[in-house]
């Protein structure tokens, strides 16, 4: 019947064995269609820091059918139901949420502009969604026992990104996968130039039908073997990288495990805050041009606080891009051997599930590849285009002037021409649903992506398969957008702005359903209960 | 803020849709933004036969709050839980549904390779949804009482819509849109071309800051004052004519009203059977350069069998195409005026109803409409390509060869490039969701649409599926056959027999026990007559 595949995957970081386990899961279901096995070195240490994921995630543990508690048990996991941008637009205490769940009125949703008619004298998400308020109290989007709240609230979670791969690399090896702990030295290529096999160190050599290359910024295959380039996109998003720290609970707890992500702007760049069951991992991303490693450490512990002083510090260095193909013949790069963009909405490990997710929709059943890279291709540039432009905007609608980094990030060359055209049309209309169905607004560009290959150059359309309008509200209206827009449309005197009546009952009910976050924790997975640190801020 | 002012020059059910929602969608929550006014020959005949609808009409009818109940009885209305497509295959009596609702499977729908790697002997469609069973039942896609059979059904409306149109002229004026019965002859404009105000026959002068053509095919200030060309497109949709017939349940009743649509490939074109509480709507839609208009009548009436022969039928000429612009300086055309596909997905009333709540959205406040209007554009031109393919699919699928317009219909000139890039993917590899994201497929062209002699974007147009996504395109692809040589290579000619989803074969189990027959709900709800069975099954 149906021919079975033969995949090699080389690298196992997380975005290696989301592969192997989401590929295994997804394509020897009814039948099975593809081999797969991964080889890593055992040399190669893995980049791992505390990782947050977005709701989609849910969908790779579900097709893989992992058990959620054993999931989070396993991976020191904890509740996302939000990221807090703090001091984004003046670095005087401001902050905003741009939470996971949001109510939609029907059958008409008017709530973004009901929101700009009026004073704005309550933050906009607190108008149309319990969900801020919920962080703001440090609730979890569970119950303990049953659900009976109404609609579920959506989540994601943190977690520990190095023992997510170990659980994958468990649950996929014992399913099949074979697992090659080796070090791969020669690359061999076909006379067409597609990828025959690799040879390792111990001798073995691995053929394949298809290769995945998941050696990282390496991209052992695809840039070392098959010299695919590397497009840079740094002029948009000018932090190339990060210095992290982990702050365990024995040594400093606050008293509670927030249910958000923290995003905390500072002086030249902004600081991630991740809760886990036994730490809290942060990580301060910023330019190396504009700030040296010794200011970047000392502003991180400050950030921090004094008992920061003995906890070790890491360097991490990026680059933000993508491979200008990410399938060629018969290797396709996942992970950050495909693309990066920085973590500030939580996409590094979405990109990858995306395109494992992806390739299994265009799986090469049949052997003929050409036109499924085409394809894979074109969704992979669409999305990723689509969340660099989402990120550029958090930075550029800032009103920061206290350092170069701030007044840097906000002049027109370091705007991207697409998000540029969408923040003038919504100054001569608000964001609306039907913006969103693709990214051609006025002025607009529509120059093809260069290139050296053949394929598709066509320019990437925004079809908000991430982002869609309620992310943008919250983003554009958490940075006070159309403040000066809104007074000369409806006048400087508008009626007060009202919270939606579904939100505040939700708000009502919530005390008798939801417990703190790190309660869920304790009870549900058995999370210890540390003690609170002296002197620690209550939330 | 001063009300803007809105005249609206024509009132068919394009225009009375307009008004009635952009009243309803702005001036509410206390706000007045926009005044209406409503201006209309009383001399011109209203285009109208019993028409059907897709779901998003509940959109339109939610907004404007309008109850379900009160709008049956109003219209003459009925449900329609599919379209049922005879003879498009082979012309041997096989039939395929394109239904409303369907069942997914998750995490990840394998619904459509299951069916693809099955001995594909059950039609697809019925695999994943229990709608077409309930549809040969004549089933009501509601209960009689308080619902409690798992999801709701989703369903659409036939209904007339010239009674339609007068329902919406009550409801919008009794809330405040002016209405004015009277002859347009003079449309006048400001110095930069745009339009400053109508006069009329009776001597009125309605000035406005924004106007909708929905004068129809005329396209009175569209083409007749701003010369905005009209971009045909009958190169790819042969039909240009249709010829109705109404039968009276008086006349004849078949003993059910089918909750859905049927359409009947016939010789040159295929006739919709649209059910209303008291008669059937009939129209063969075809090609004038292929068939006459007395062997229409002939087929049509031989369609409809010995009982038609003392009926009245008329002949409707339409033509496919858009204009090049639909809004251009402070004018917009809605309806015909706009655009026209024909009506094989029931597509009509929907454009119509895209266009209004397209510029509910893009509503010029101020005198700044270009960015409004080049949005709004590009919108119904992405929408517009995107129903023009899907229906050149129908079409093009055919093994007929009977007629020459069958054999015409399969020429690669008459299949759109954009939909044979998809065809082409598809034989590679089958649909699966994120074909759907946007239509750039391998060989796909890229070229912009012509200008007409307007400004603005002239990008190739962008299918995002707002309208048909995967469930549709495999609901037609595999009701016409599609992949059946691929199949047979890919997965050989041994293949398991074809199954149906569990949860759908439970739902049509239990089906009889919930739904009533449709003329039942129809009797019993919205009094509906009780009419004599006439024969014909």
């Amino acid at each position: 019947m149906t021919n079975v595949t033969r995949v090699l995957v080389v690298g196992g970081g997380s975005a290696g064995w989301m592969a192997a386990a989401y590929l295994n899961a997804a394509l020897n279901r009814d039948e099975k269609t593809a081999d797969i096995a991964l080889i890593e070195s055992p040399d190669v240490p893995r980049i791992g820091v505390g990782e947050a994921t977005i709701p989609n995630i849910n969908h790779i543990l579900r097709v893989i059918g992992i058990d959620e508690e054993d999931f989070m048990r396993r991976v020191d996991g904890t509740f996302k139901q939000s990221i807090r941008y703090v001091n984004w637009l003046e670095g005087r205490g401001d902050f905003y949420h741009h939470p996971f769940s949001r109510y939609r009125p029907s059958p008409i949703d008017t709530t973004g502009r009901d929101w700009l008619m009026s004073d704005r004298s309550i933050p906009f998400t607190e108008t149309v969604t319990a969900q801020t308020a919920f962080c703001e109290l440090g609730l979890s989007p569970k119950m303990v026992g049953q659900w009976d709240f109404g609609t579920p609230l959506s989540y994601a979670f943190h977690m520990n990104a190095l023992k997510f791969a170990d659980y994958l690399c468990e649950v996929s090896t014992a399913r099949g996968v074979t697992h090659h702990l080796d070090h791969v030295v020669d690359v061999h290529t076909h006379e067409d130039g597609a990828i025959d096999a690799v040879s390792t160190k111990s001798g073995q050599r691995l053929e394949a039908d298809l290769f995945i290359d998941c050696t990282g910024f390496a991209a052992l295959l695809m840039e070392k073997t098959l010299g695919v380039d590397w497009v840079d996109c740094s002029q948009w998003l000018l932090c190339d990288r990060a210095i992290t720290m982990a702050v365990p609970y024995e040594h400093h707890y606050r008293g509670y495990v927030r249910p958000f992500t923290t995003a905390t702007a500072l002086s030249n760049g902004w600081v991630w805050e991740i809760p886990l069951q036994d730490k809290r991992s942060l990580g301060y991303v910023h330019s190396s041009s504009l700030l040296e490693k010794e200011d970047a450490e000392r502003e991180i512990r400050r950030f921090e606080g004094a008992h920061a002083e003995s906890l070790d510090t890491r360097f991490i260095y990026f680059k933000v891009g993508y491979r200008e193909k990410a399938w060629v013949k018969n290797c396709i790069a996942i992970g950050l051997a495909g693309n990066f963009i920085e973590p500030l909405e939580s996409t590094g490990l979405y990109l990858s599930d995306l395109a494992t997710v992806i390739l299994t929709e265009h799986f090469p059943h049949h052997g003929d590849m050409e036109a499924l890279a085409f394809r894979f291709n074109r969704v992979m540039v669409n999305r990723f285009y689509e969340i660099l432009d989402f990120i550029n905007m958090h930075y550029c609608l800032t009103r920061r002037t206290d350092t170069e980094f701030w007044r840097e990030v906000q002049k027109s060359e370091r705007i991207n021409d697409r998000l540029q055209a969408k923040l003038d049309f919504w100054r001569v209309k608000p964001p609306s649903p039907s913006d969103f169905e693709d990214q051609f607004v006025p002025g607009q560009p529509n120059r093809p992506l260069e290139s050296r290959l053949s394929g598709d150059h066509r320019a990437p359309i925004d079809t908000a398969g991430l982002w869609g309008y309620e992310s943008y509200e919250a983003i554009l209206y958490g940075m006070d957008f159309l403040r000066e827009e809104c007074d000369a449309w409806f006048g400087t005197d508008r009626p007060k702005t009202r919270v939606l009546p579904r939100v505040i009952q939700k708000l009502q009910m919530a005390p008798q359903k939801l417990v703190r976050h790190e309660e869920w924790l304790h009870q549900v997975l058995g999370m210890p209960r540390y003690t609170v640190a002296a002197g620690a801020r209550r939330h | 803020m001063t009300p803007r002012r809105l005249v609206i020059v024509g009132g068919g059910s394009a225009g009375w849709m307009a008004a009635a929602y952009i009243n309803a969608a702005l001036n509410r929550n206390g706000r007045h933004v926009v005044d209406i006014s409503l201006v209309e020959s009383p001399d011109v005949p209203r285009i109208g036969v019993g028409e059907a609808t897709i779901p998003s009409i509940n959109h339109i009818l939610a907004v404007i709050g309008i109850d379900e109940l009160d709008f049956l009885k109003r219209v003459e209305g009925s449900f329609k839980q599919a379209i049922r497509y005879d003879n498009w295959l082979d012309n041997r009596g096989e039939t395929y549904y394109h239904p409303f609702n369907r069942y997914h499977e998750s995490p990840i729908d394998r619904t459509g390779e299951r069916w693809l790697k099955s001995s594909r002997s059950l039609p697809f469609a019925e695999t994943v949804s229990a709608q077409p069973g309930l549809c040969e039942q004549n089933l009501a896609p509601r209960m009689l009482g308080q619902w409690n059979f798992g999801p709701p059904l989703t369903y659409a409306y036939h209904m007339n819509a010239l009674h339609f149109a007068d329902y919406l002229c009550e409801i919008a004026t009794a809330r405040g849109v002016q209405h004015h019965l009277d002859n347009v002859v003079d449309v006048e404009q400001n110095d930069d071309g745009s339009i400053a105000a109508v006069n009329t026959q009776g001597g009125l002068r309605l000035e406005g800051d924004l106007f909708i053509d929905c004068t129809g095919f005329a396209a009175h200030l569209m083409e007749k004052k701003l010369g905005v060309e009209w971009v045909d497109c009958s190169q790819w949709l042969l039909c240009d004519r249709a010829v109705t017939l109404a039968v009276p349940h008086d006349m004849h009743y078949p003993g059910h009203i089918r909750p859905y649509t049927t359409a009947s490939a016939l010789s040159n074109g295929w006739v919709w059977q649209i059910p209303l509480q008291n008669r059937r709507s009939l129209g063969y839609v075809h090609s004038s350069a292929f068939i006459s208009k007395e062997d229409a009548e002939r087929e049509i009436r031989a369609f409809e069998g010995p009982h038609a022969d003392g009926l009245d039928t008329r002949f409707i000429n339409f033509k496919v195409g858009h204009r090049a612009k639909a809004w251009v300086k402070n004018c917009i055309a809605i309806g015909l005026a706009g655009n026209f596909i024909e009506p094989l997905e029931s597509t009509g009333l929907y454009l119509a109803d895209l266009a209004s709540v397209m510029l509910t959205e893009h509503f010029p406040y101020g005198d700044d409409m270009d960015a409004l209007a080049f949005r709004f554009n590009r919108i119904m031109a992405n929408r517009f390509y995107e129903i023009l393919d899907f229906i050149n699919m129908h079409y093009c699928l055919t093994r007929r060869t009977d007629t020459e317009f069958w054999r015409e219909v399969q020429k690669p000139e008459r299949i759109n490039d954009r939909l044979q890039a998809k065809l082409d993917f598809w034989r590679i590899k089958p649909p699966s969701a994120s074909d759907f994201e946007d239509q750039y497929l391998p060989g796909q062209p890229d070229t912009p649409l012509p200008d007409g002699g307007t400004q603005g974007d002239h990008r190739p147009p962008v299918d995002t599926a707002d309208l048909f996504g995967i469930d549709s395109y495999e609901a037609i692809l595999y009701g016409m056959d599609f992949l059946r040589e691929e199949c047979d290579q890919w997965y050989g000619e041994r293949r398991p027999p074809t199954q149906v989803a569990r949860i759908v074969a439970e739902r049509l189990a239990l089906a009889p026990s919930r739904l009533p027959p449709h003329d039942v709900w129809l009797q019993k709800v919205v009094g509906m007559r009780q009419y004599g069975g006439s024969g014909k099954g």
